[in-house]
């Protein structure tokens, strides 16, 4: 039998490269100590999908959030920084699946249907984090922002541990 | 049925964790909101609704009963029987293992609404023998993927391949002794000897042989003439031990070879009369007495098409040398003379084609020759080859050395001419 292509699915992978595109656009917003290692983790993103690494993909995705994290320290901004993260999250999650696929069955395979629907679903959980989290900052910012901020993030953990159970 | 973690997403908290740590240590909460991301997908994979394994698989096969090298379409029909949508669902259809896909791809990932069919097809070549699909592997994961549903479905559906039996213009057997050849003339002699022509009474012709019904109606004496040429007895015996399985470059197997070859020579030797059977020289028997006729010529087709003793794929079996020989004697009729098919890759077919030799039979051994390359291996299995073919050759026996890349019957003319000097 002839052997199966198994390189990571076609749409996954230019969804999961052009989620890092964003991501790197959107963090460019903390200069030069932002973007080197979002570059950095971009160019592991398109190496990872073209080679269908999950290890490559994920490294790439960690230094685009770490990109995201130095884009935050560095402006101060909260939107851009945020909308960086999630935007590596969702390139991760749609190219991993790409990657399993894949595996999984193949590129001759349709897998079209299953690969919009998983990112879609990835897409719109981005964006109501982007909204309800930069509304949460945008309203605690008005009294004690960081002490609020704090309390989020332990409220988010409870919620985890309680997730977990 | 399997439900299992997939594990995709873990560690995921550990990312707001770095984010909230960093976020106090530096007083700076845009860095603390990145802590949200986290939370978030963390979140979307416990919460996402796990998937329902209520997908059903169908398979339906344009063709059953191909002839060899037709392309089968296959095609399969998921319906999701359930209510909810089944975002991530994967499909592995159970491909025969002895098909090669030619087009398309068995499987298929899809997201499918309530009551929805999606169908995928594609094509597999038929080879000889009966296929029986294997169970359809189904894997539905949740739409965050954190979770999945294995499936193994079994839908009964086979292709049984029994290629017709190829063309050939002729096969000479040996020459039998005189003694072979009586016995052989009153074993027919009550079938059938085949009717050849009337011609007119020559003084000296048997009384049997007048046509009686005629001189009473015209009074002219002619003579009933029957088929010189008397019919002998053959059986193929095809080499199906396991060093015989070695293929060529292309990947054919030399049984596929000697399976194909001896097709031909049965339809070669049915043609003229002869009575043909079939056996295997392998740990898996199997046998079929030699006849005549269109029924079994059919029979023949799909003895050496779905044999256990022809399978195209190795036997397992333990093979004992001597044990096969004395069994394969003991079914051939007296007189049979033995078409022996084999690539001769070791010792052992040239042993036993002496053997029966010596038993009385007369042995043709008809050898693909699949030693392909240029490599050391290559050529030693080459002169090891060719040296088995001498040692058979001085022992009186015809071989008929056949690339299997011409056809045979160019071969076998090739061969006759030089039997003949």
């Amino acid at each position: 039998m002839s052997t199966v292509d198994r390189a990571p699915a076609r749409a996954s992978s230019v969804v999961a490269v052009g989620a890092g595109v964003v991501s790197l656009a959107a963090l460019a917003v903390g200069g030069a100590f932002a973007l080197v290692p979002g570059v950095l983790g971009l160019v592991l993103v398109v190496l990872a999908v073209v080679g269908g690494s999950r290890a490559w993909l994920t490294t790439g995705s960690g230094f685009l959030l770490l990109g995201a994290l130095f884009a935050a320290l560095a402006s101060g901004t909260a939107l851009l920084p945020l909308l960086g993260a999630v935007a590596a999250m969702v390139g991760w999650d749609v190219g991993e699946n790409g990657i399993g696929l894949g595996e999984q069955l193949g590129r001759a395979a349709r897998t079209r249907h299953a690969e919009f629907t998983h990112a879609s679903a990835s897409v719109l959980v981005g964006l109501v984090t982007v909204v309800v989290g930069y509304a949460v900052f945008l309203t605690s910012s008005g009294g004690q922002p960081l002490s609020a901020l704090v309390l989020l993030l332990v409220g988010a953990v409870v919620l985890l541990v309680a997730l977990r159970a | 049925m399997k439900t299992r973690a997939t594990n995709r997403w873990r560690g995921v908290t550990a990312l707001s964790f770095a984010a909230g740590a960093l976020g106090i240590v530096t007083s700076q909460p845009a860095v603390l909101l990145l802590a949200v991301v986290g939370v978030a997908y963390a979140a979307y994979a416990r919460l996402a609704p796990p998937p329902e394994p209520t997908a059903r698989v169908e398979r339906t096969v344009d063709d059953d009963r191909p002839d060899r090298g037709d392309a089968v379409g296959v095609t399969v029909e998921l319906t999701n029987d359930g209510d909810r949508l089944l975002p991530d669902l994967r499909v592995v259809d159970g491909v025969p293992p002895g098909l090669a896909v030619v087009d398309g791809s068995p499987r298929l990932a899809t997201a499918l609404r309530p009551g929805k069919r999606a169908s995928f097809s594609y094509e597999v070549e038929a080879i000889r023998g009966t296929h029986d699909f294997e169970p359809t592997q189904i894997i539905a994961r949740g739409v965050s993927g954190a979770v999945e549903h294995e499936d193994w479905v079994r839908a009964e559906t086979a292709i049984r391949c029994v290629p017709r039996l190829e063309p050939l213009d002729s096969f000479p057997l040996r020459k039998q002794t005189v003694q072979h050849t009586g016995q052989v003339t009153t074993d027919v002699g009550g079938g059938g000897v085949e009717f050849h022509a009337t011609r007119r009474y020559r003084p000296g012709d048997p009384i049997q042989r007048i046509d009686w019904h005629r001189a009473a109606k015209t009074g002219e004496l002619t003579t009933v003439e029957f088929r010189e040429e008397r019919a002998a007895t053959v059986v193929l015996l095809v080499d199906s031990r396991e060093p015989a399985y070695v293929a060529d470059l292309a990947g054919r197997s030399a049984v596929e070879n000697c399976v194909t070859a001896g097709g031909q020579v049965a339809s070669a030797l049915l043609a003229t009369g002869d009575r043909v059977g079939v056996a295997s020289l392998g740990p898996r028997w199997s046998w079929l007495a030699p006849g005549l006729g269109r029924v079994h010529r059919t029979r023949l087709a799909e003895e050496l098409a779905l044999a256990a003793g022809f399978a195209p794929t190795p036997p397992d079996e333990q093979f004992f040398p001597g044990l096969a020989l004395r069994r394969v004697r003991k079914h051939l009729p007296g007189d049979a003379q033995v078409v022996l098919f084999s690539p001769l890759s070791d010792a052992y077919p040239t042993i036993a084609a002496r053997r029966l030799e010596a038993h009385g039979h007369l042995v043709t051994v008809v050898s693909p020759d699949v030693v392909d390359g240029e490599t050391d291996g290559a050529q030693i299995a080459r002169l090891e080859r060719d040296d088995r073919l001498r040692t058979l050759r001085r022992a009186g026996i015809r071989v008929l050395d056949w690339d299997p890349d011409r056809p045979l019957a160019a071969a076998v003319t090739d061969a006759t001419r030089r039997w003949r000097q």
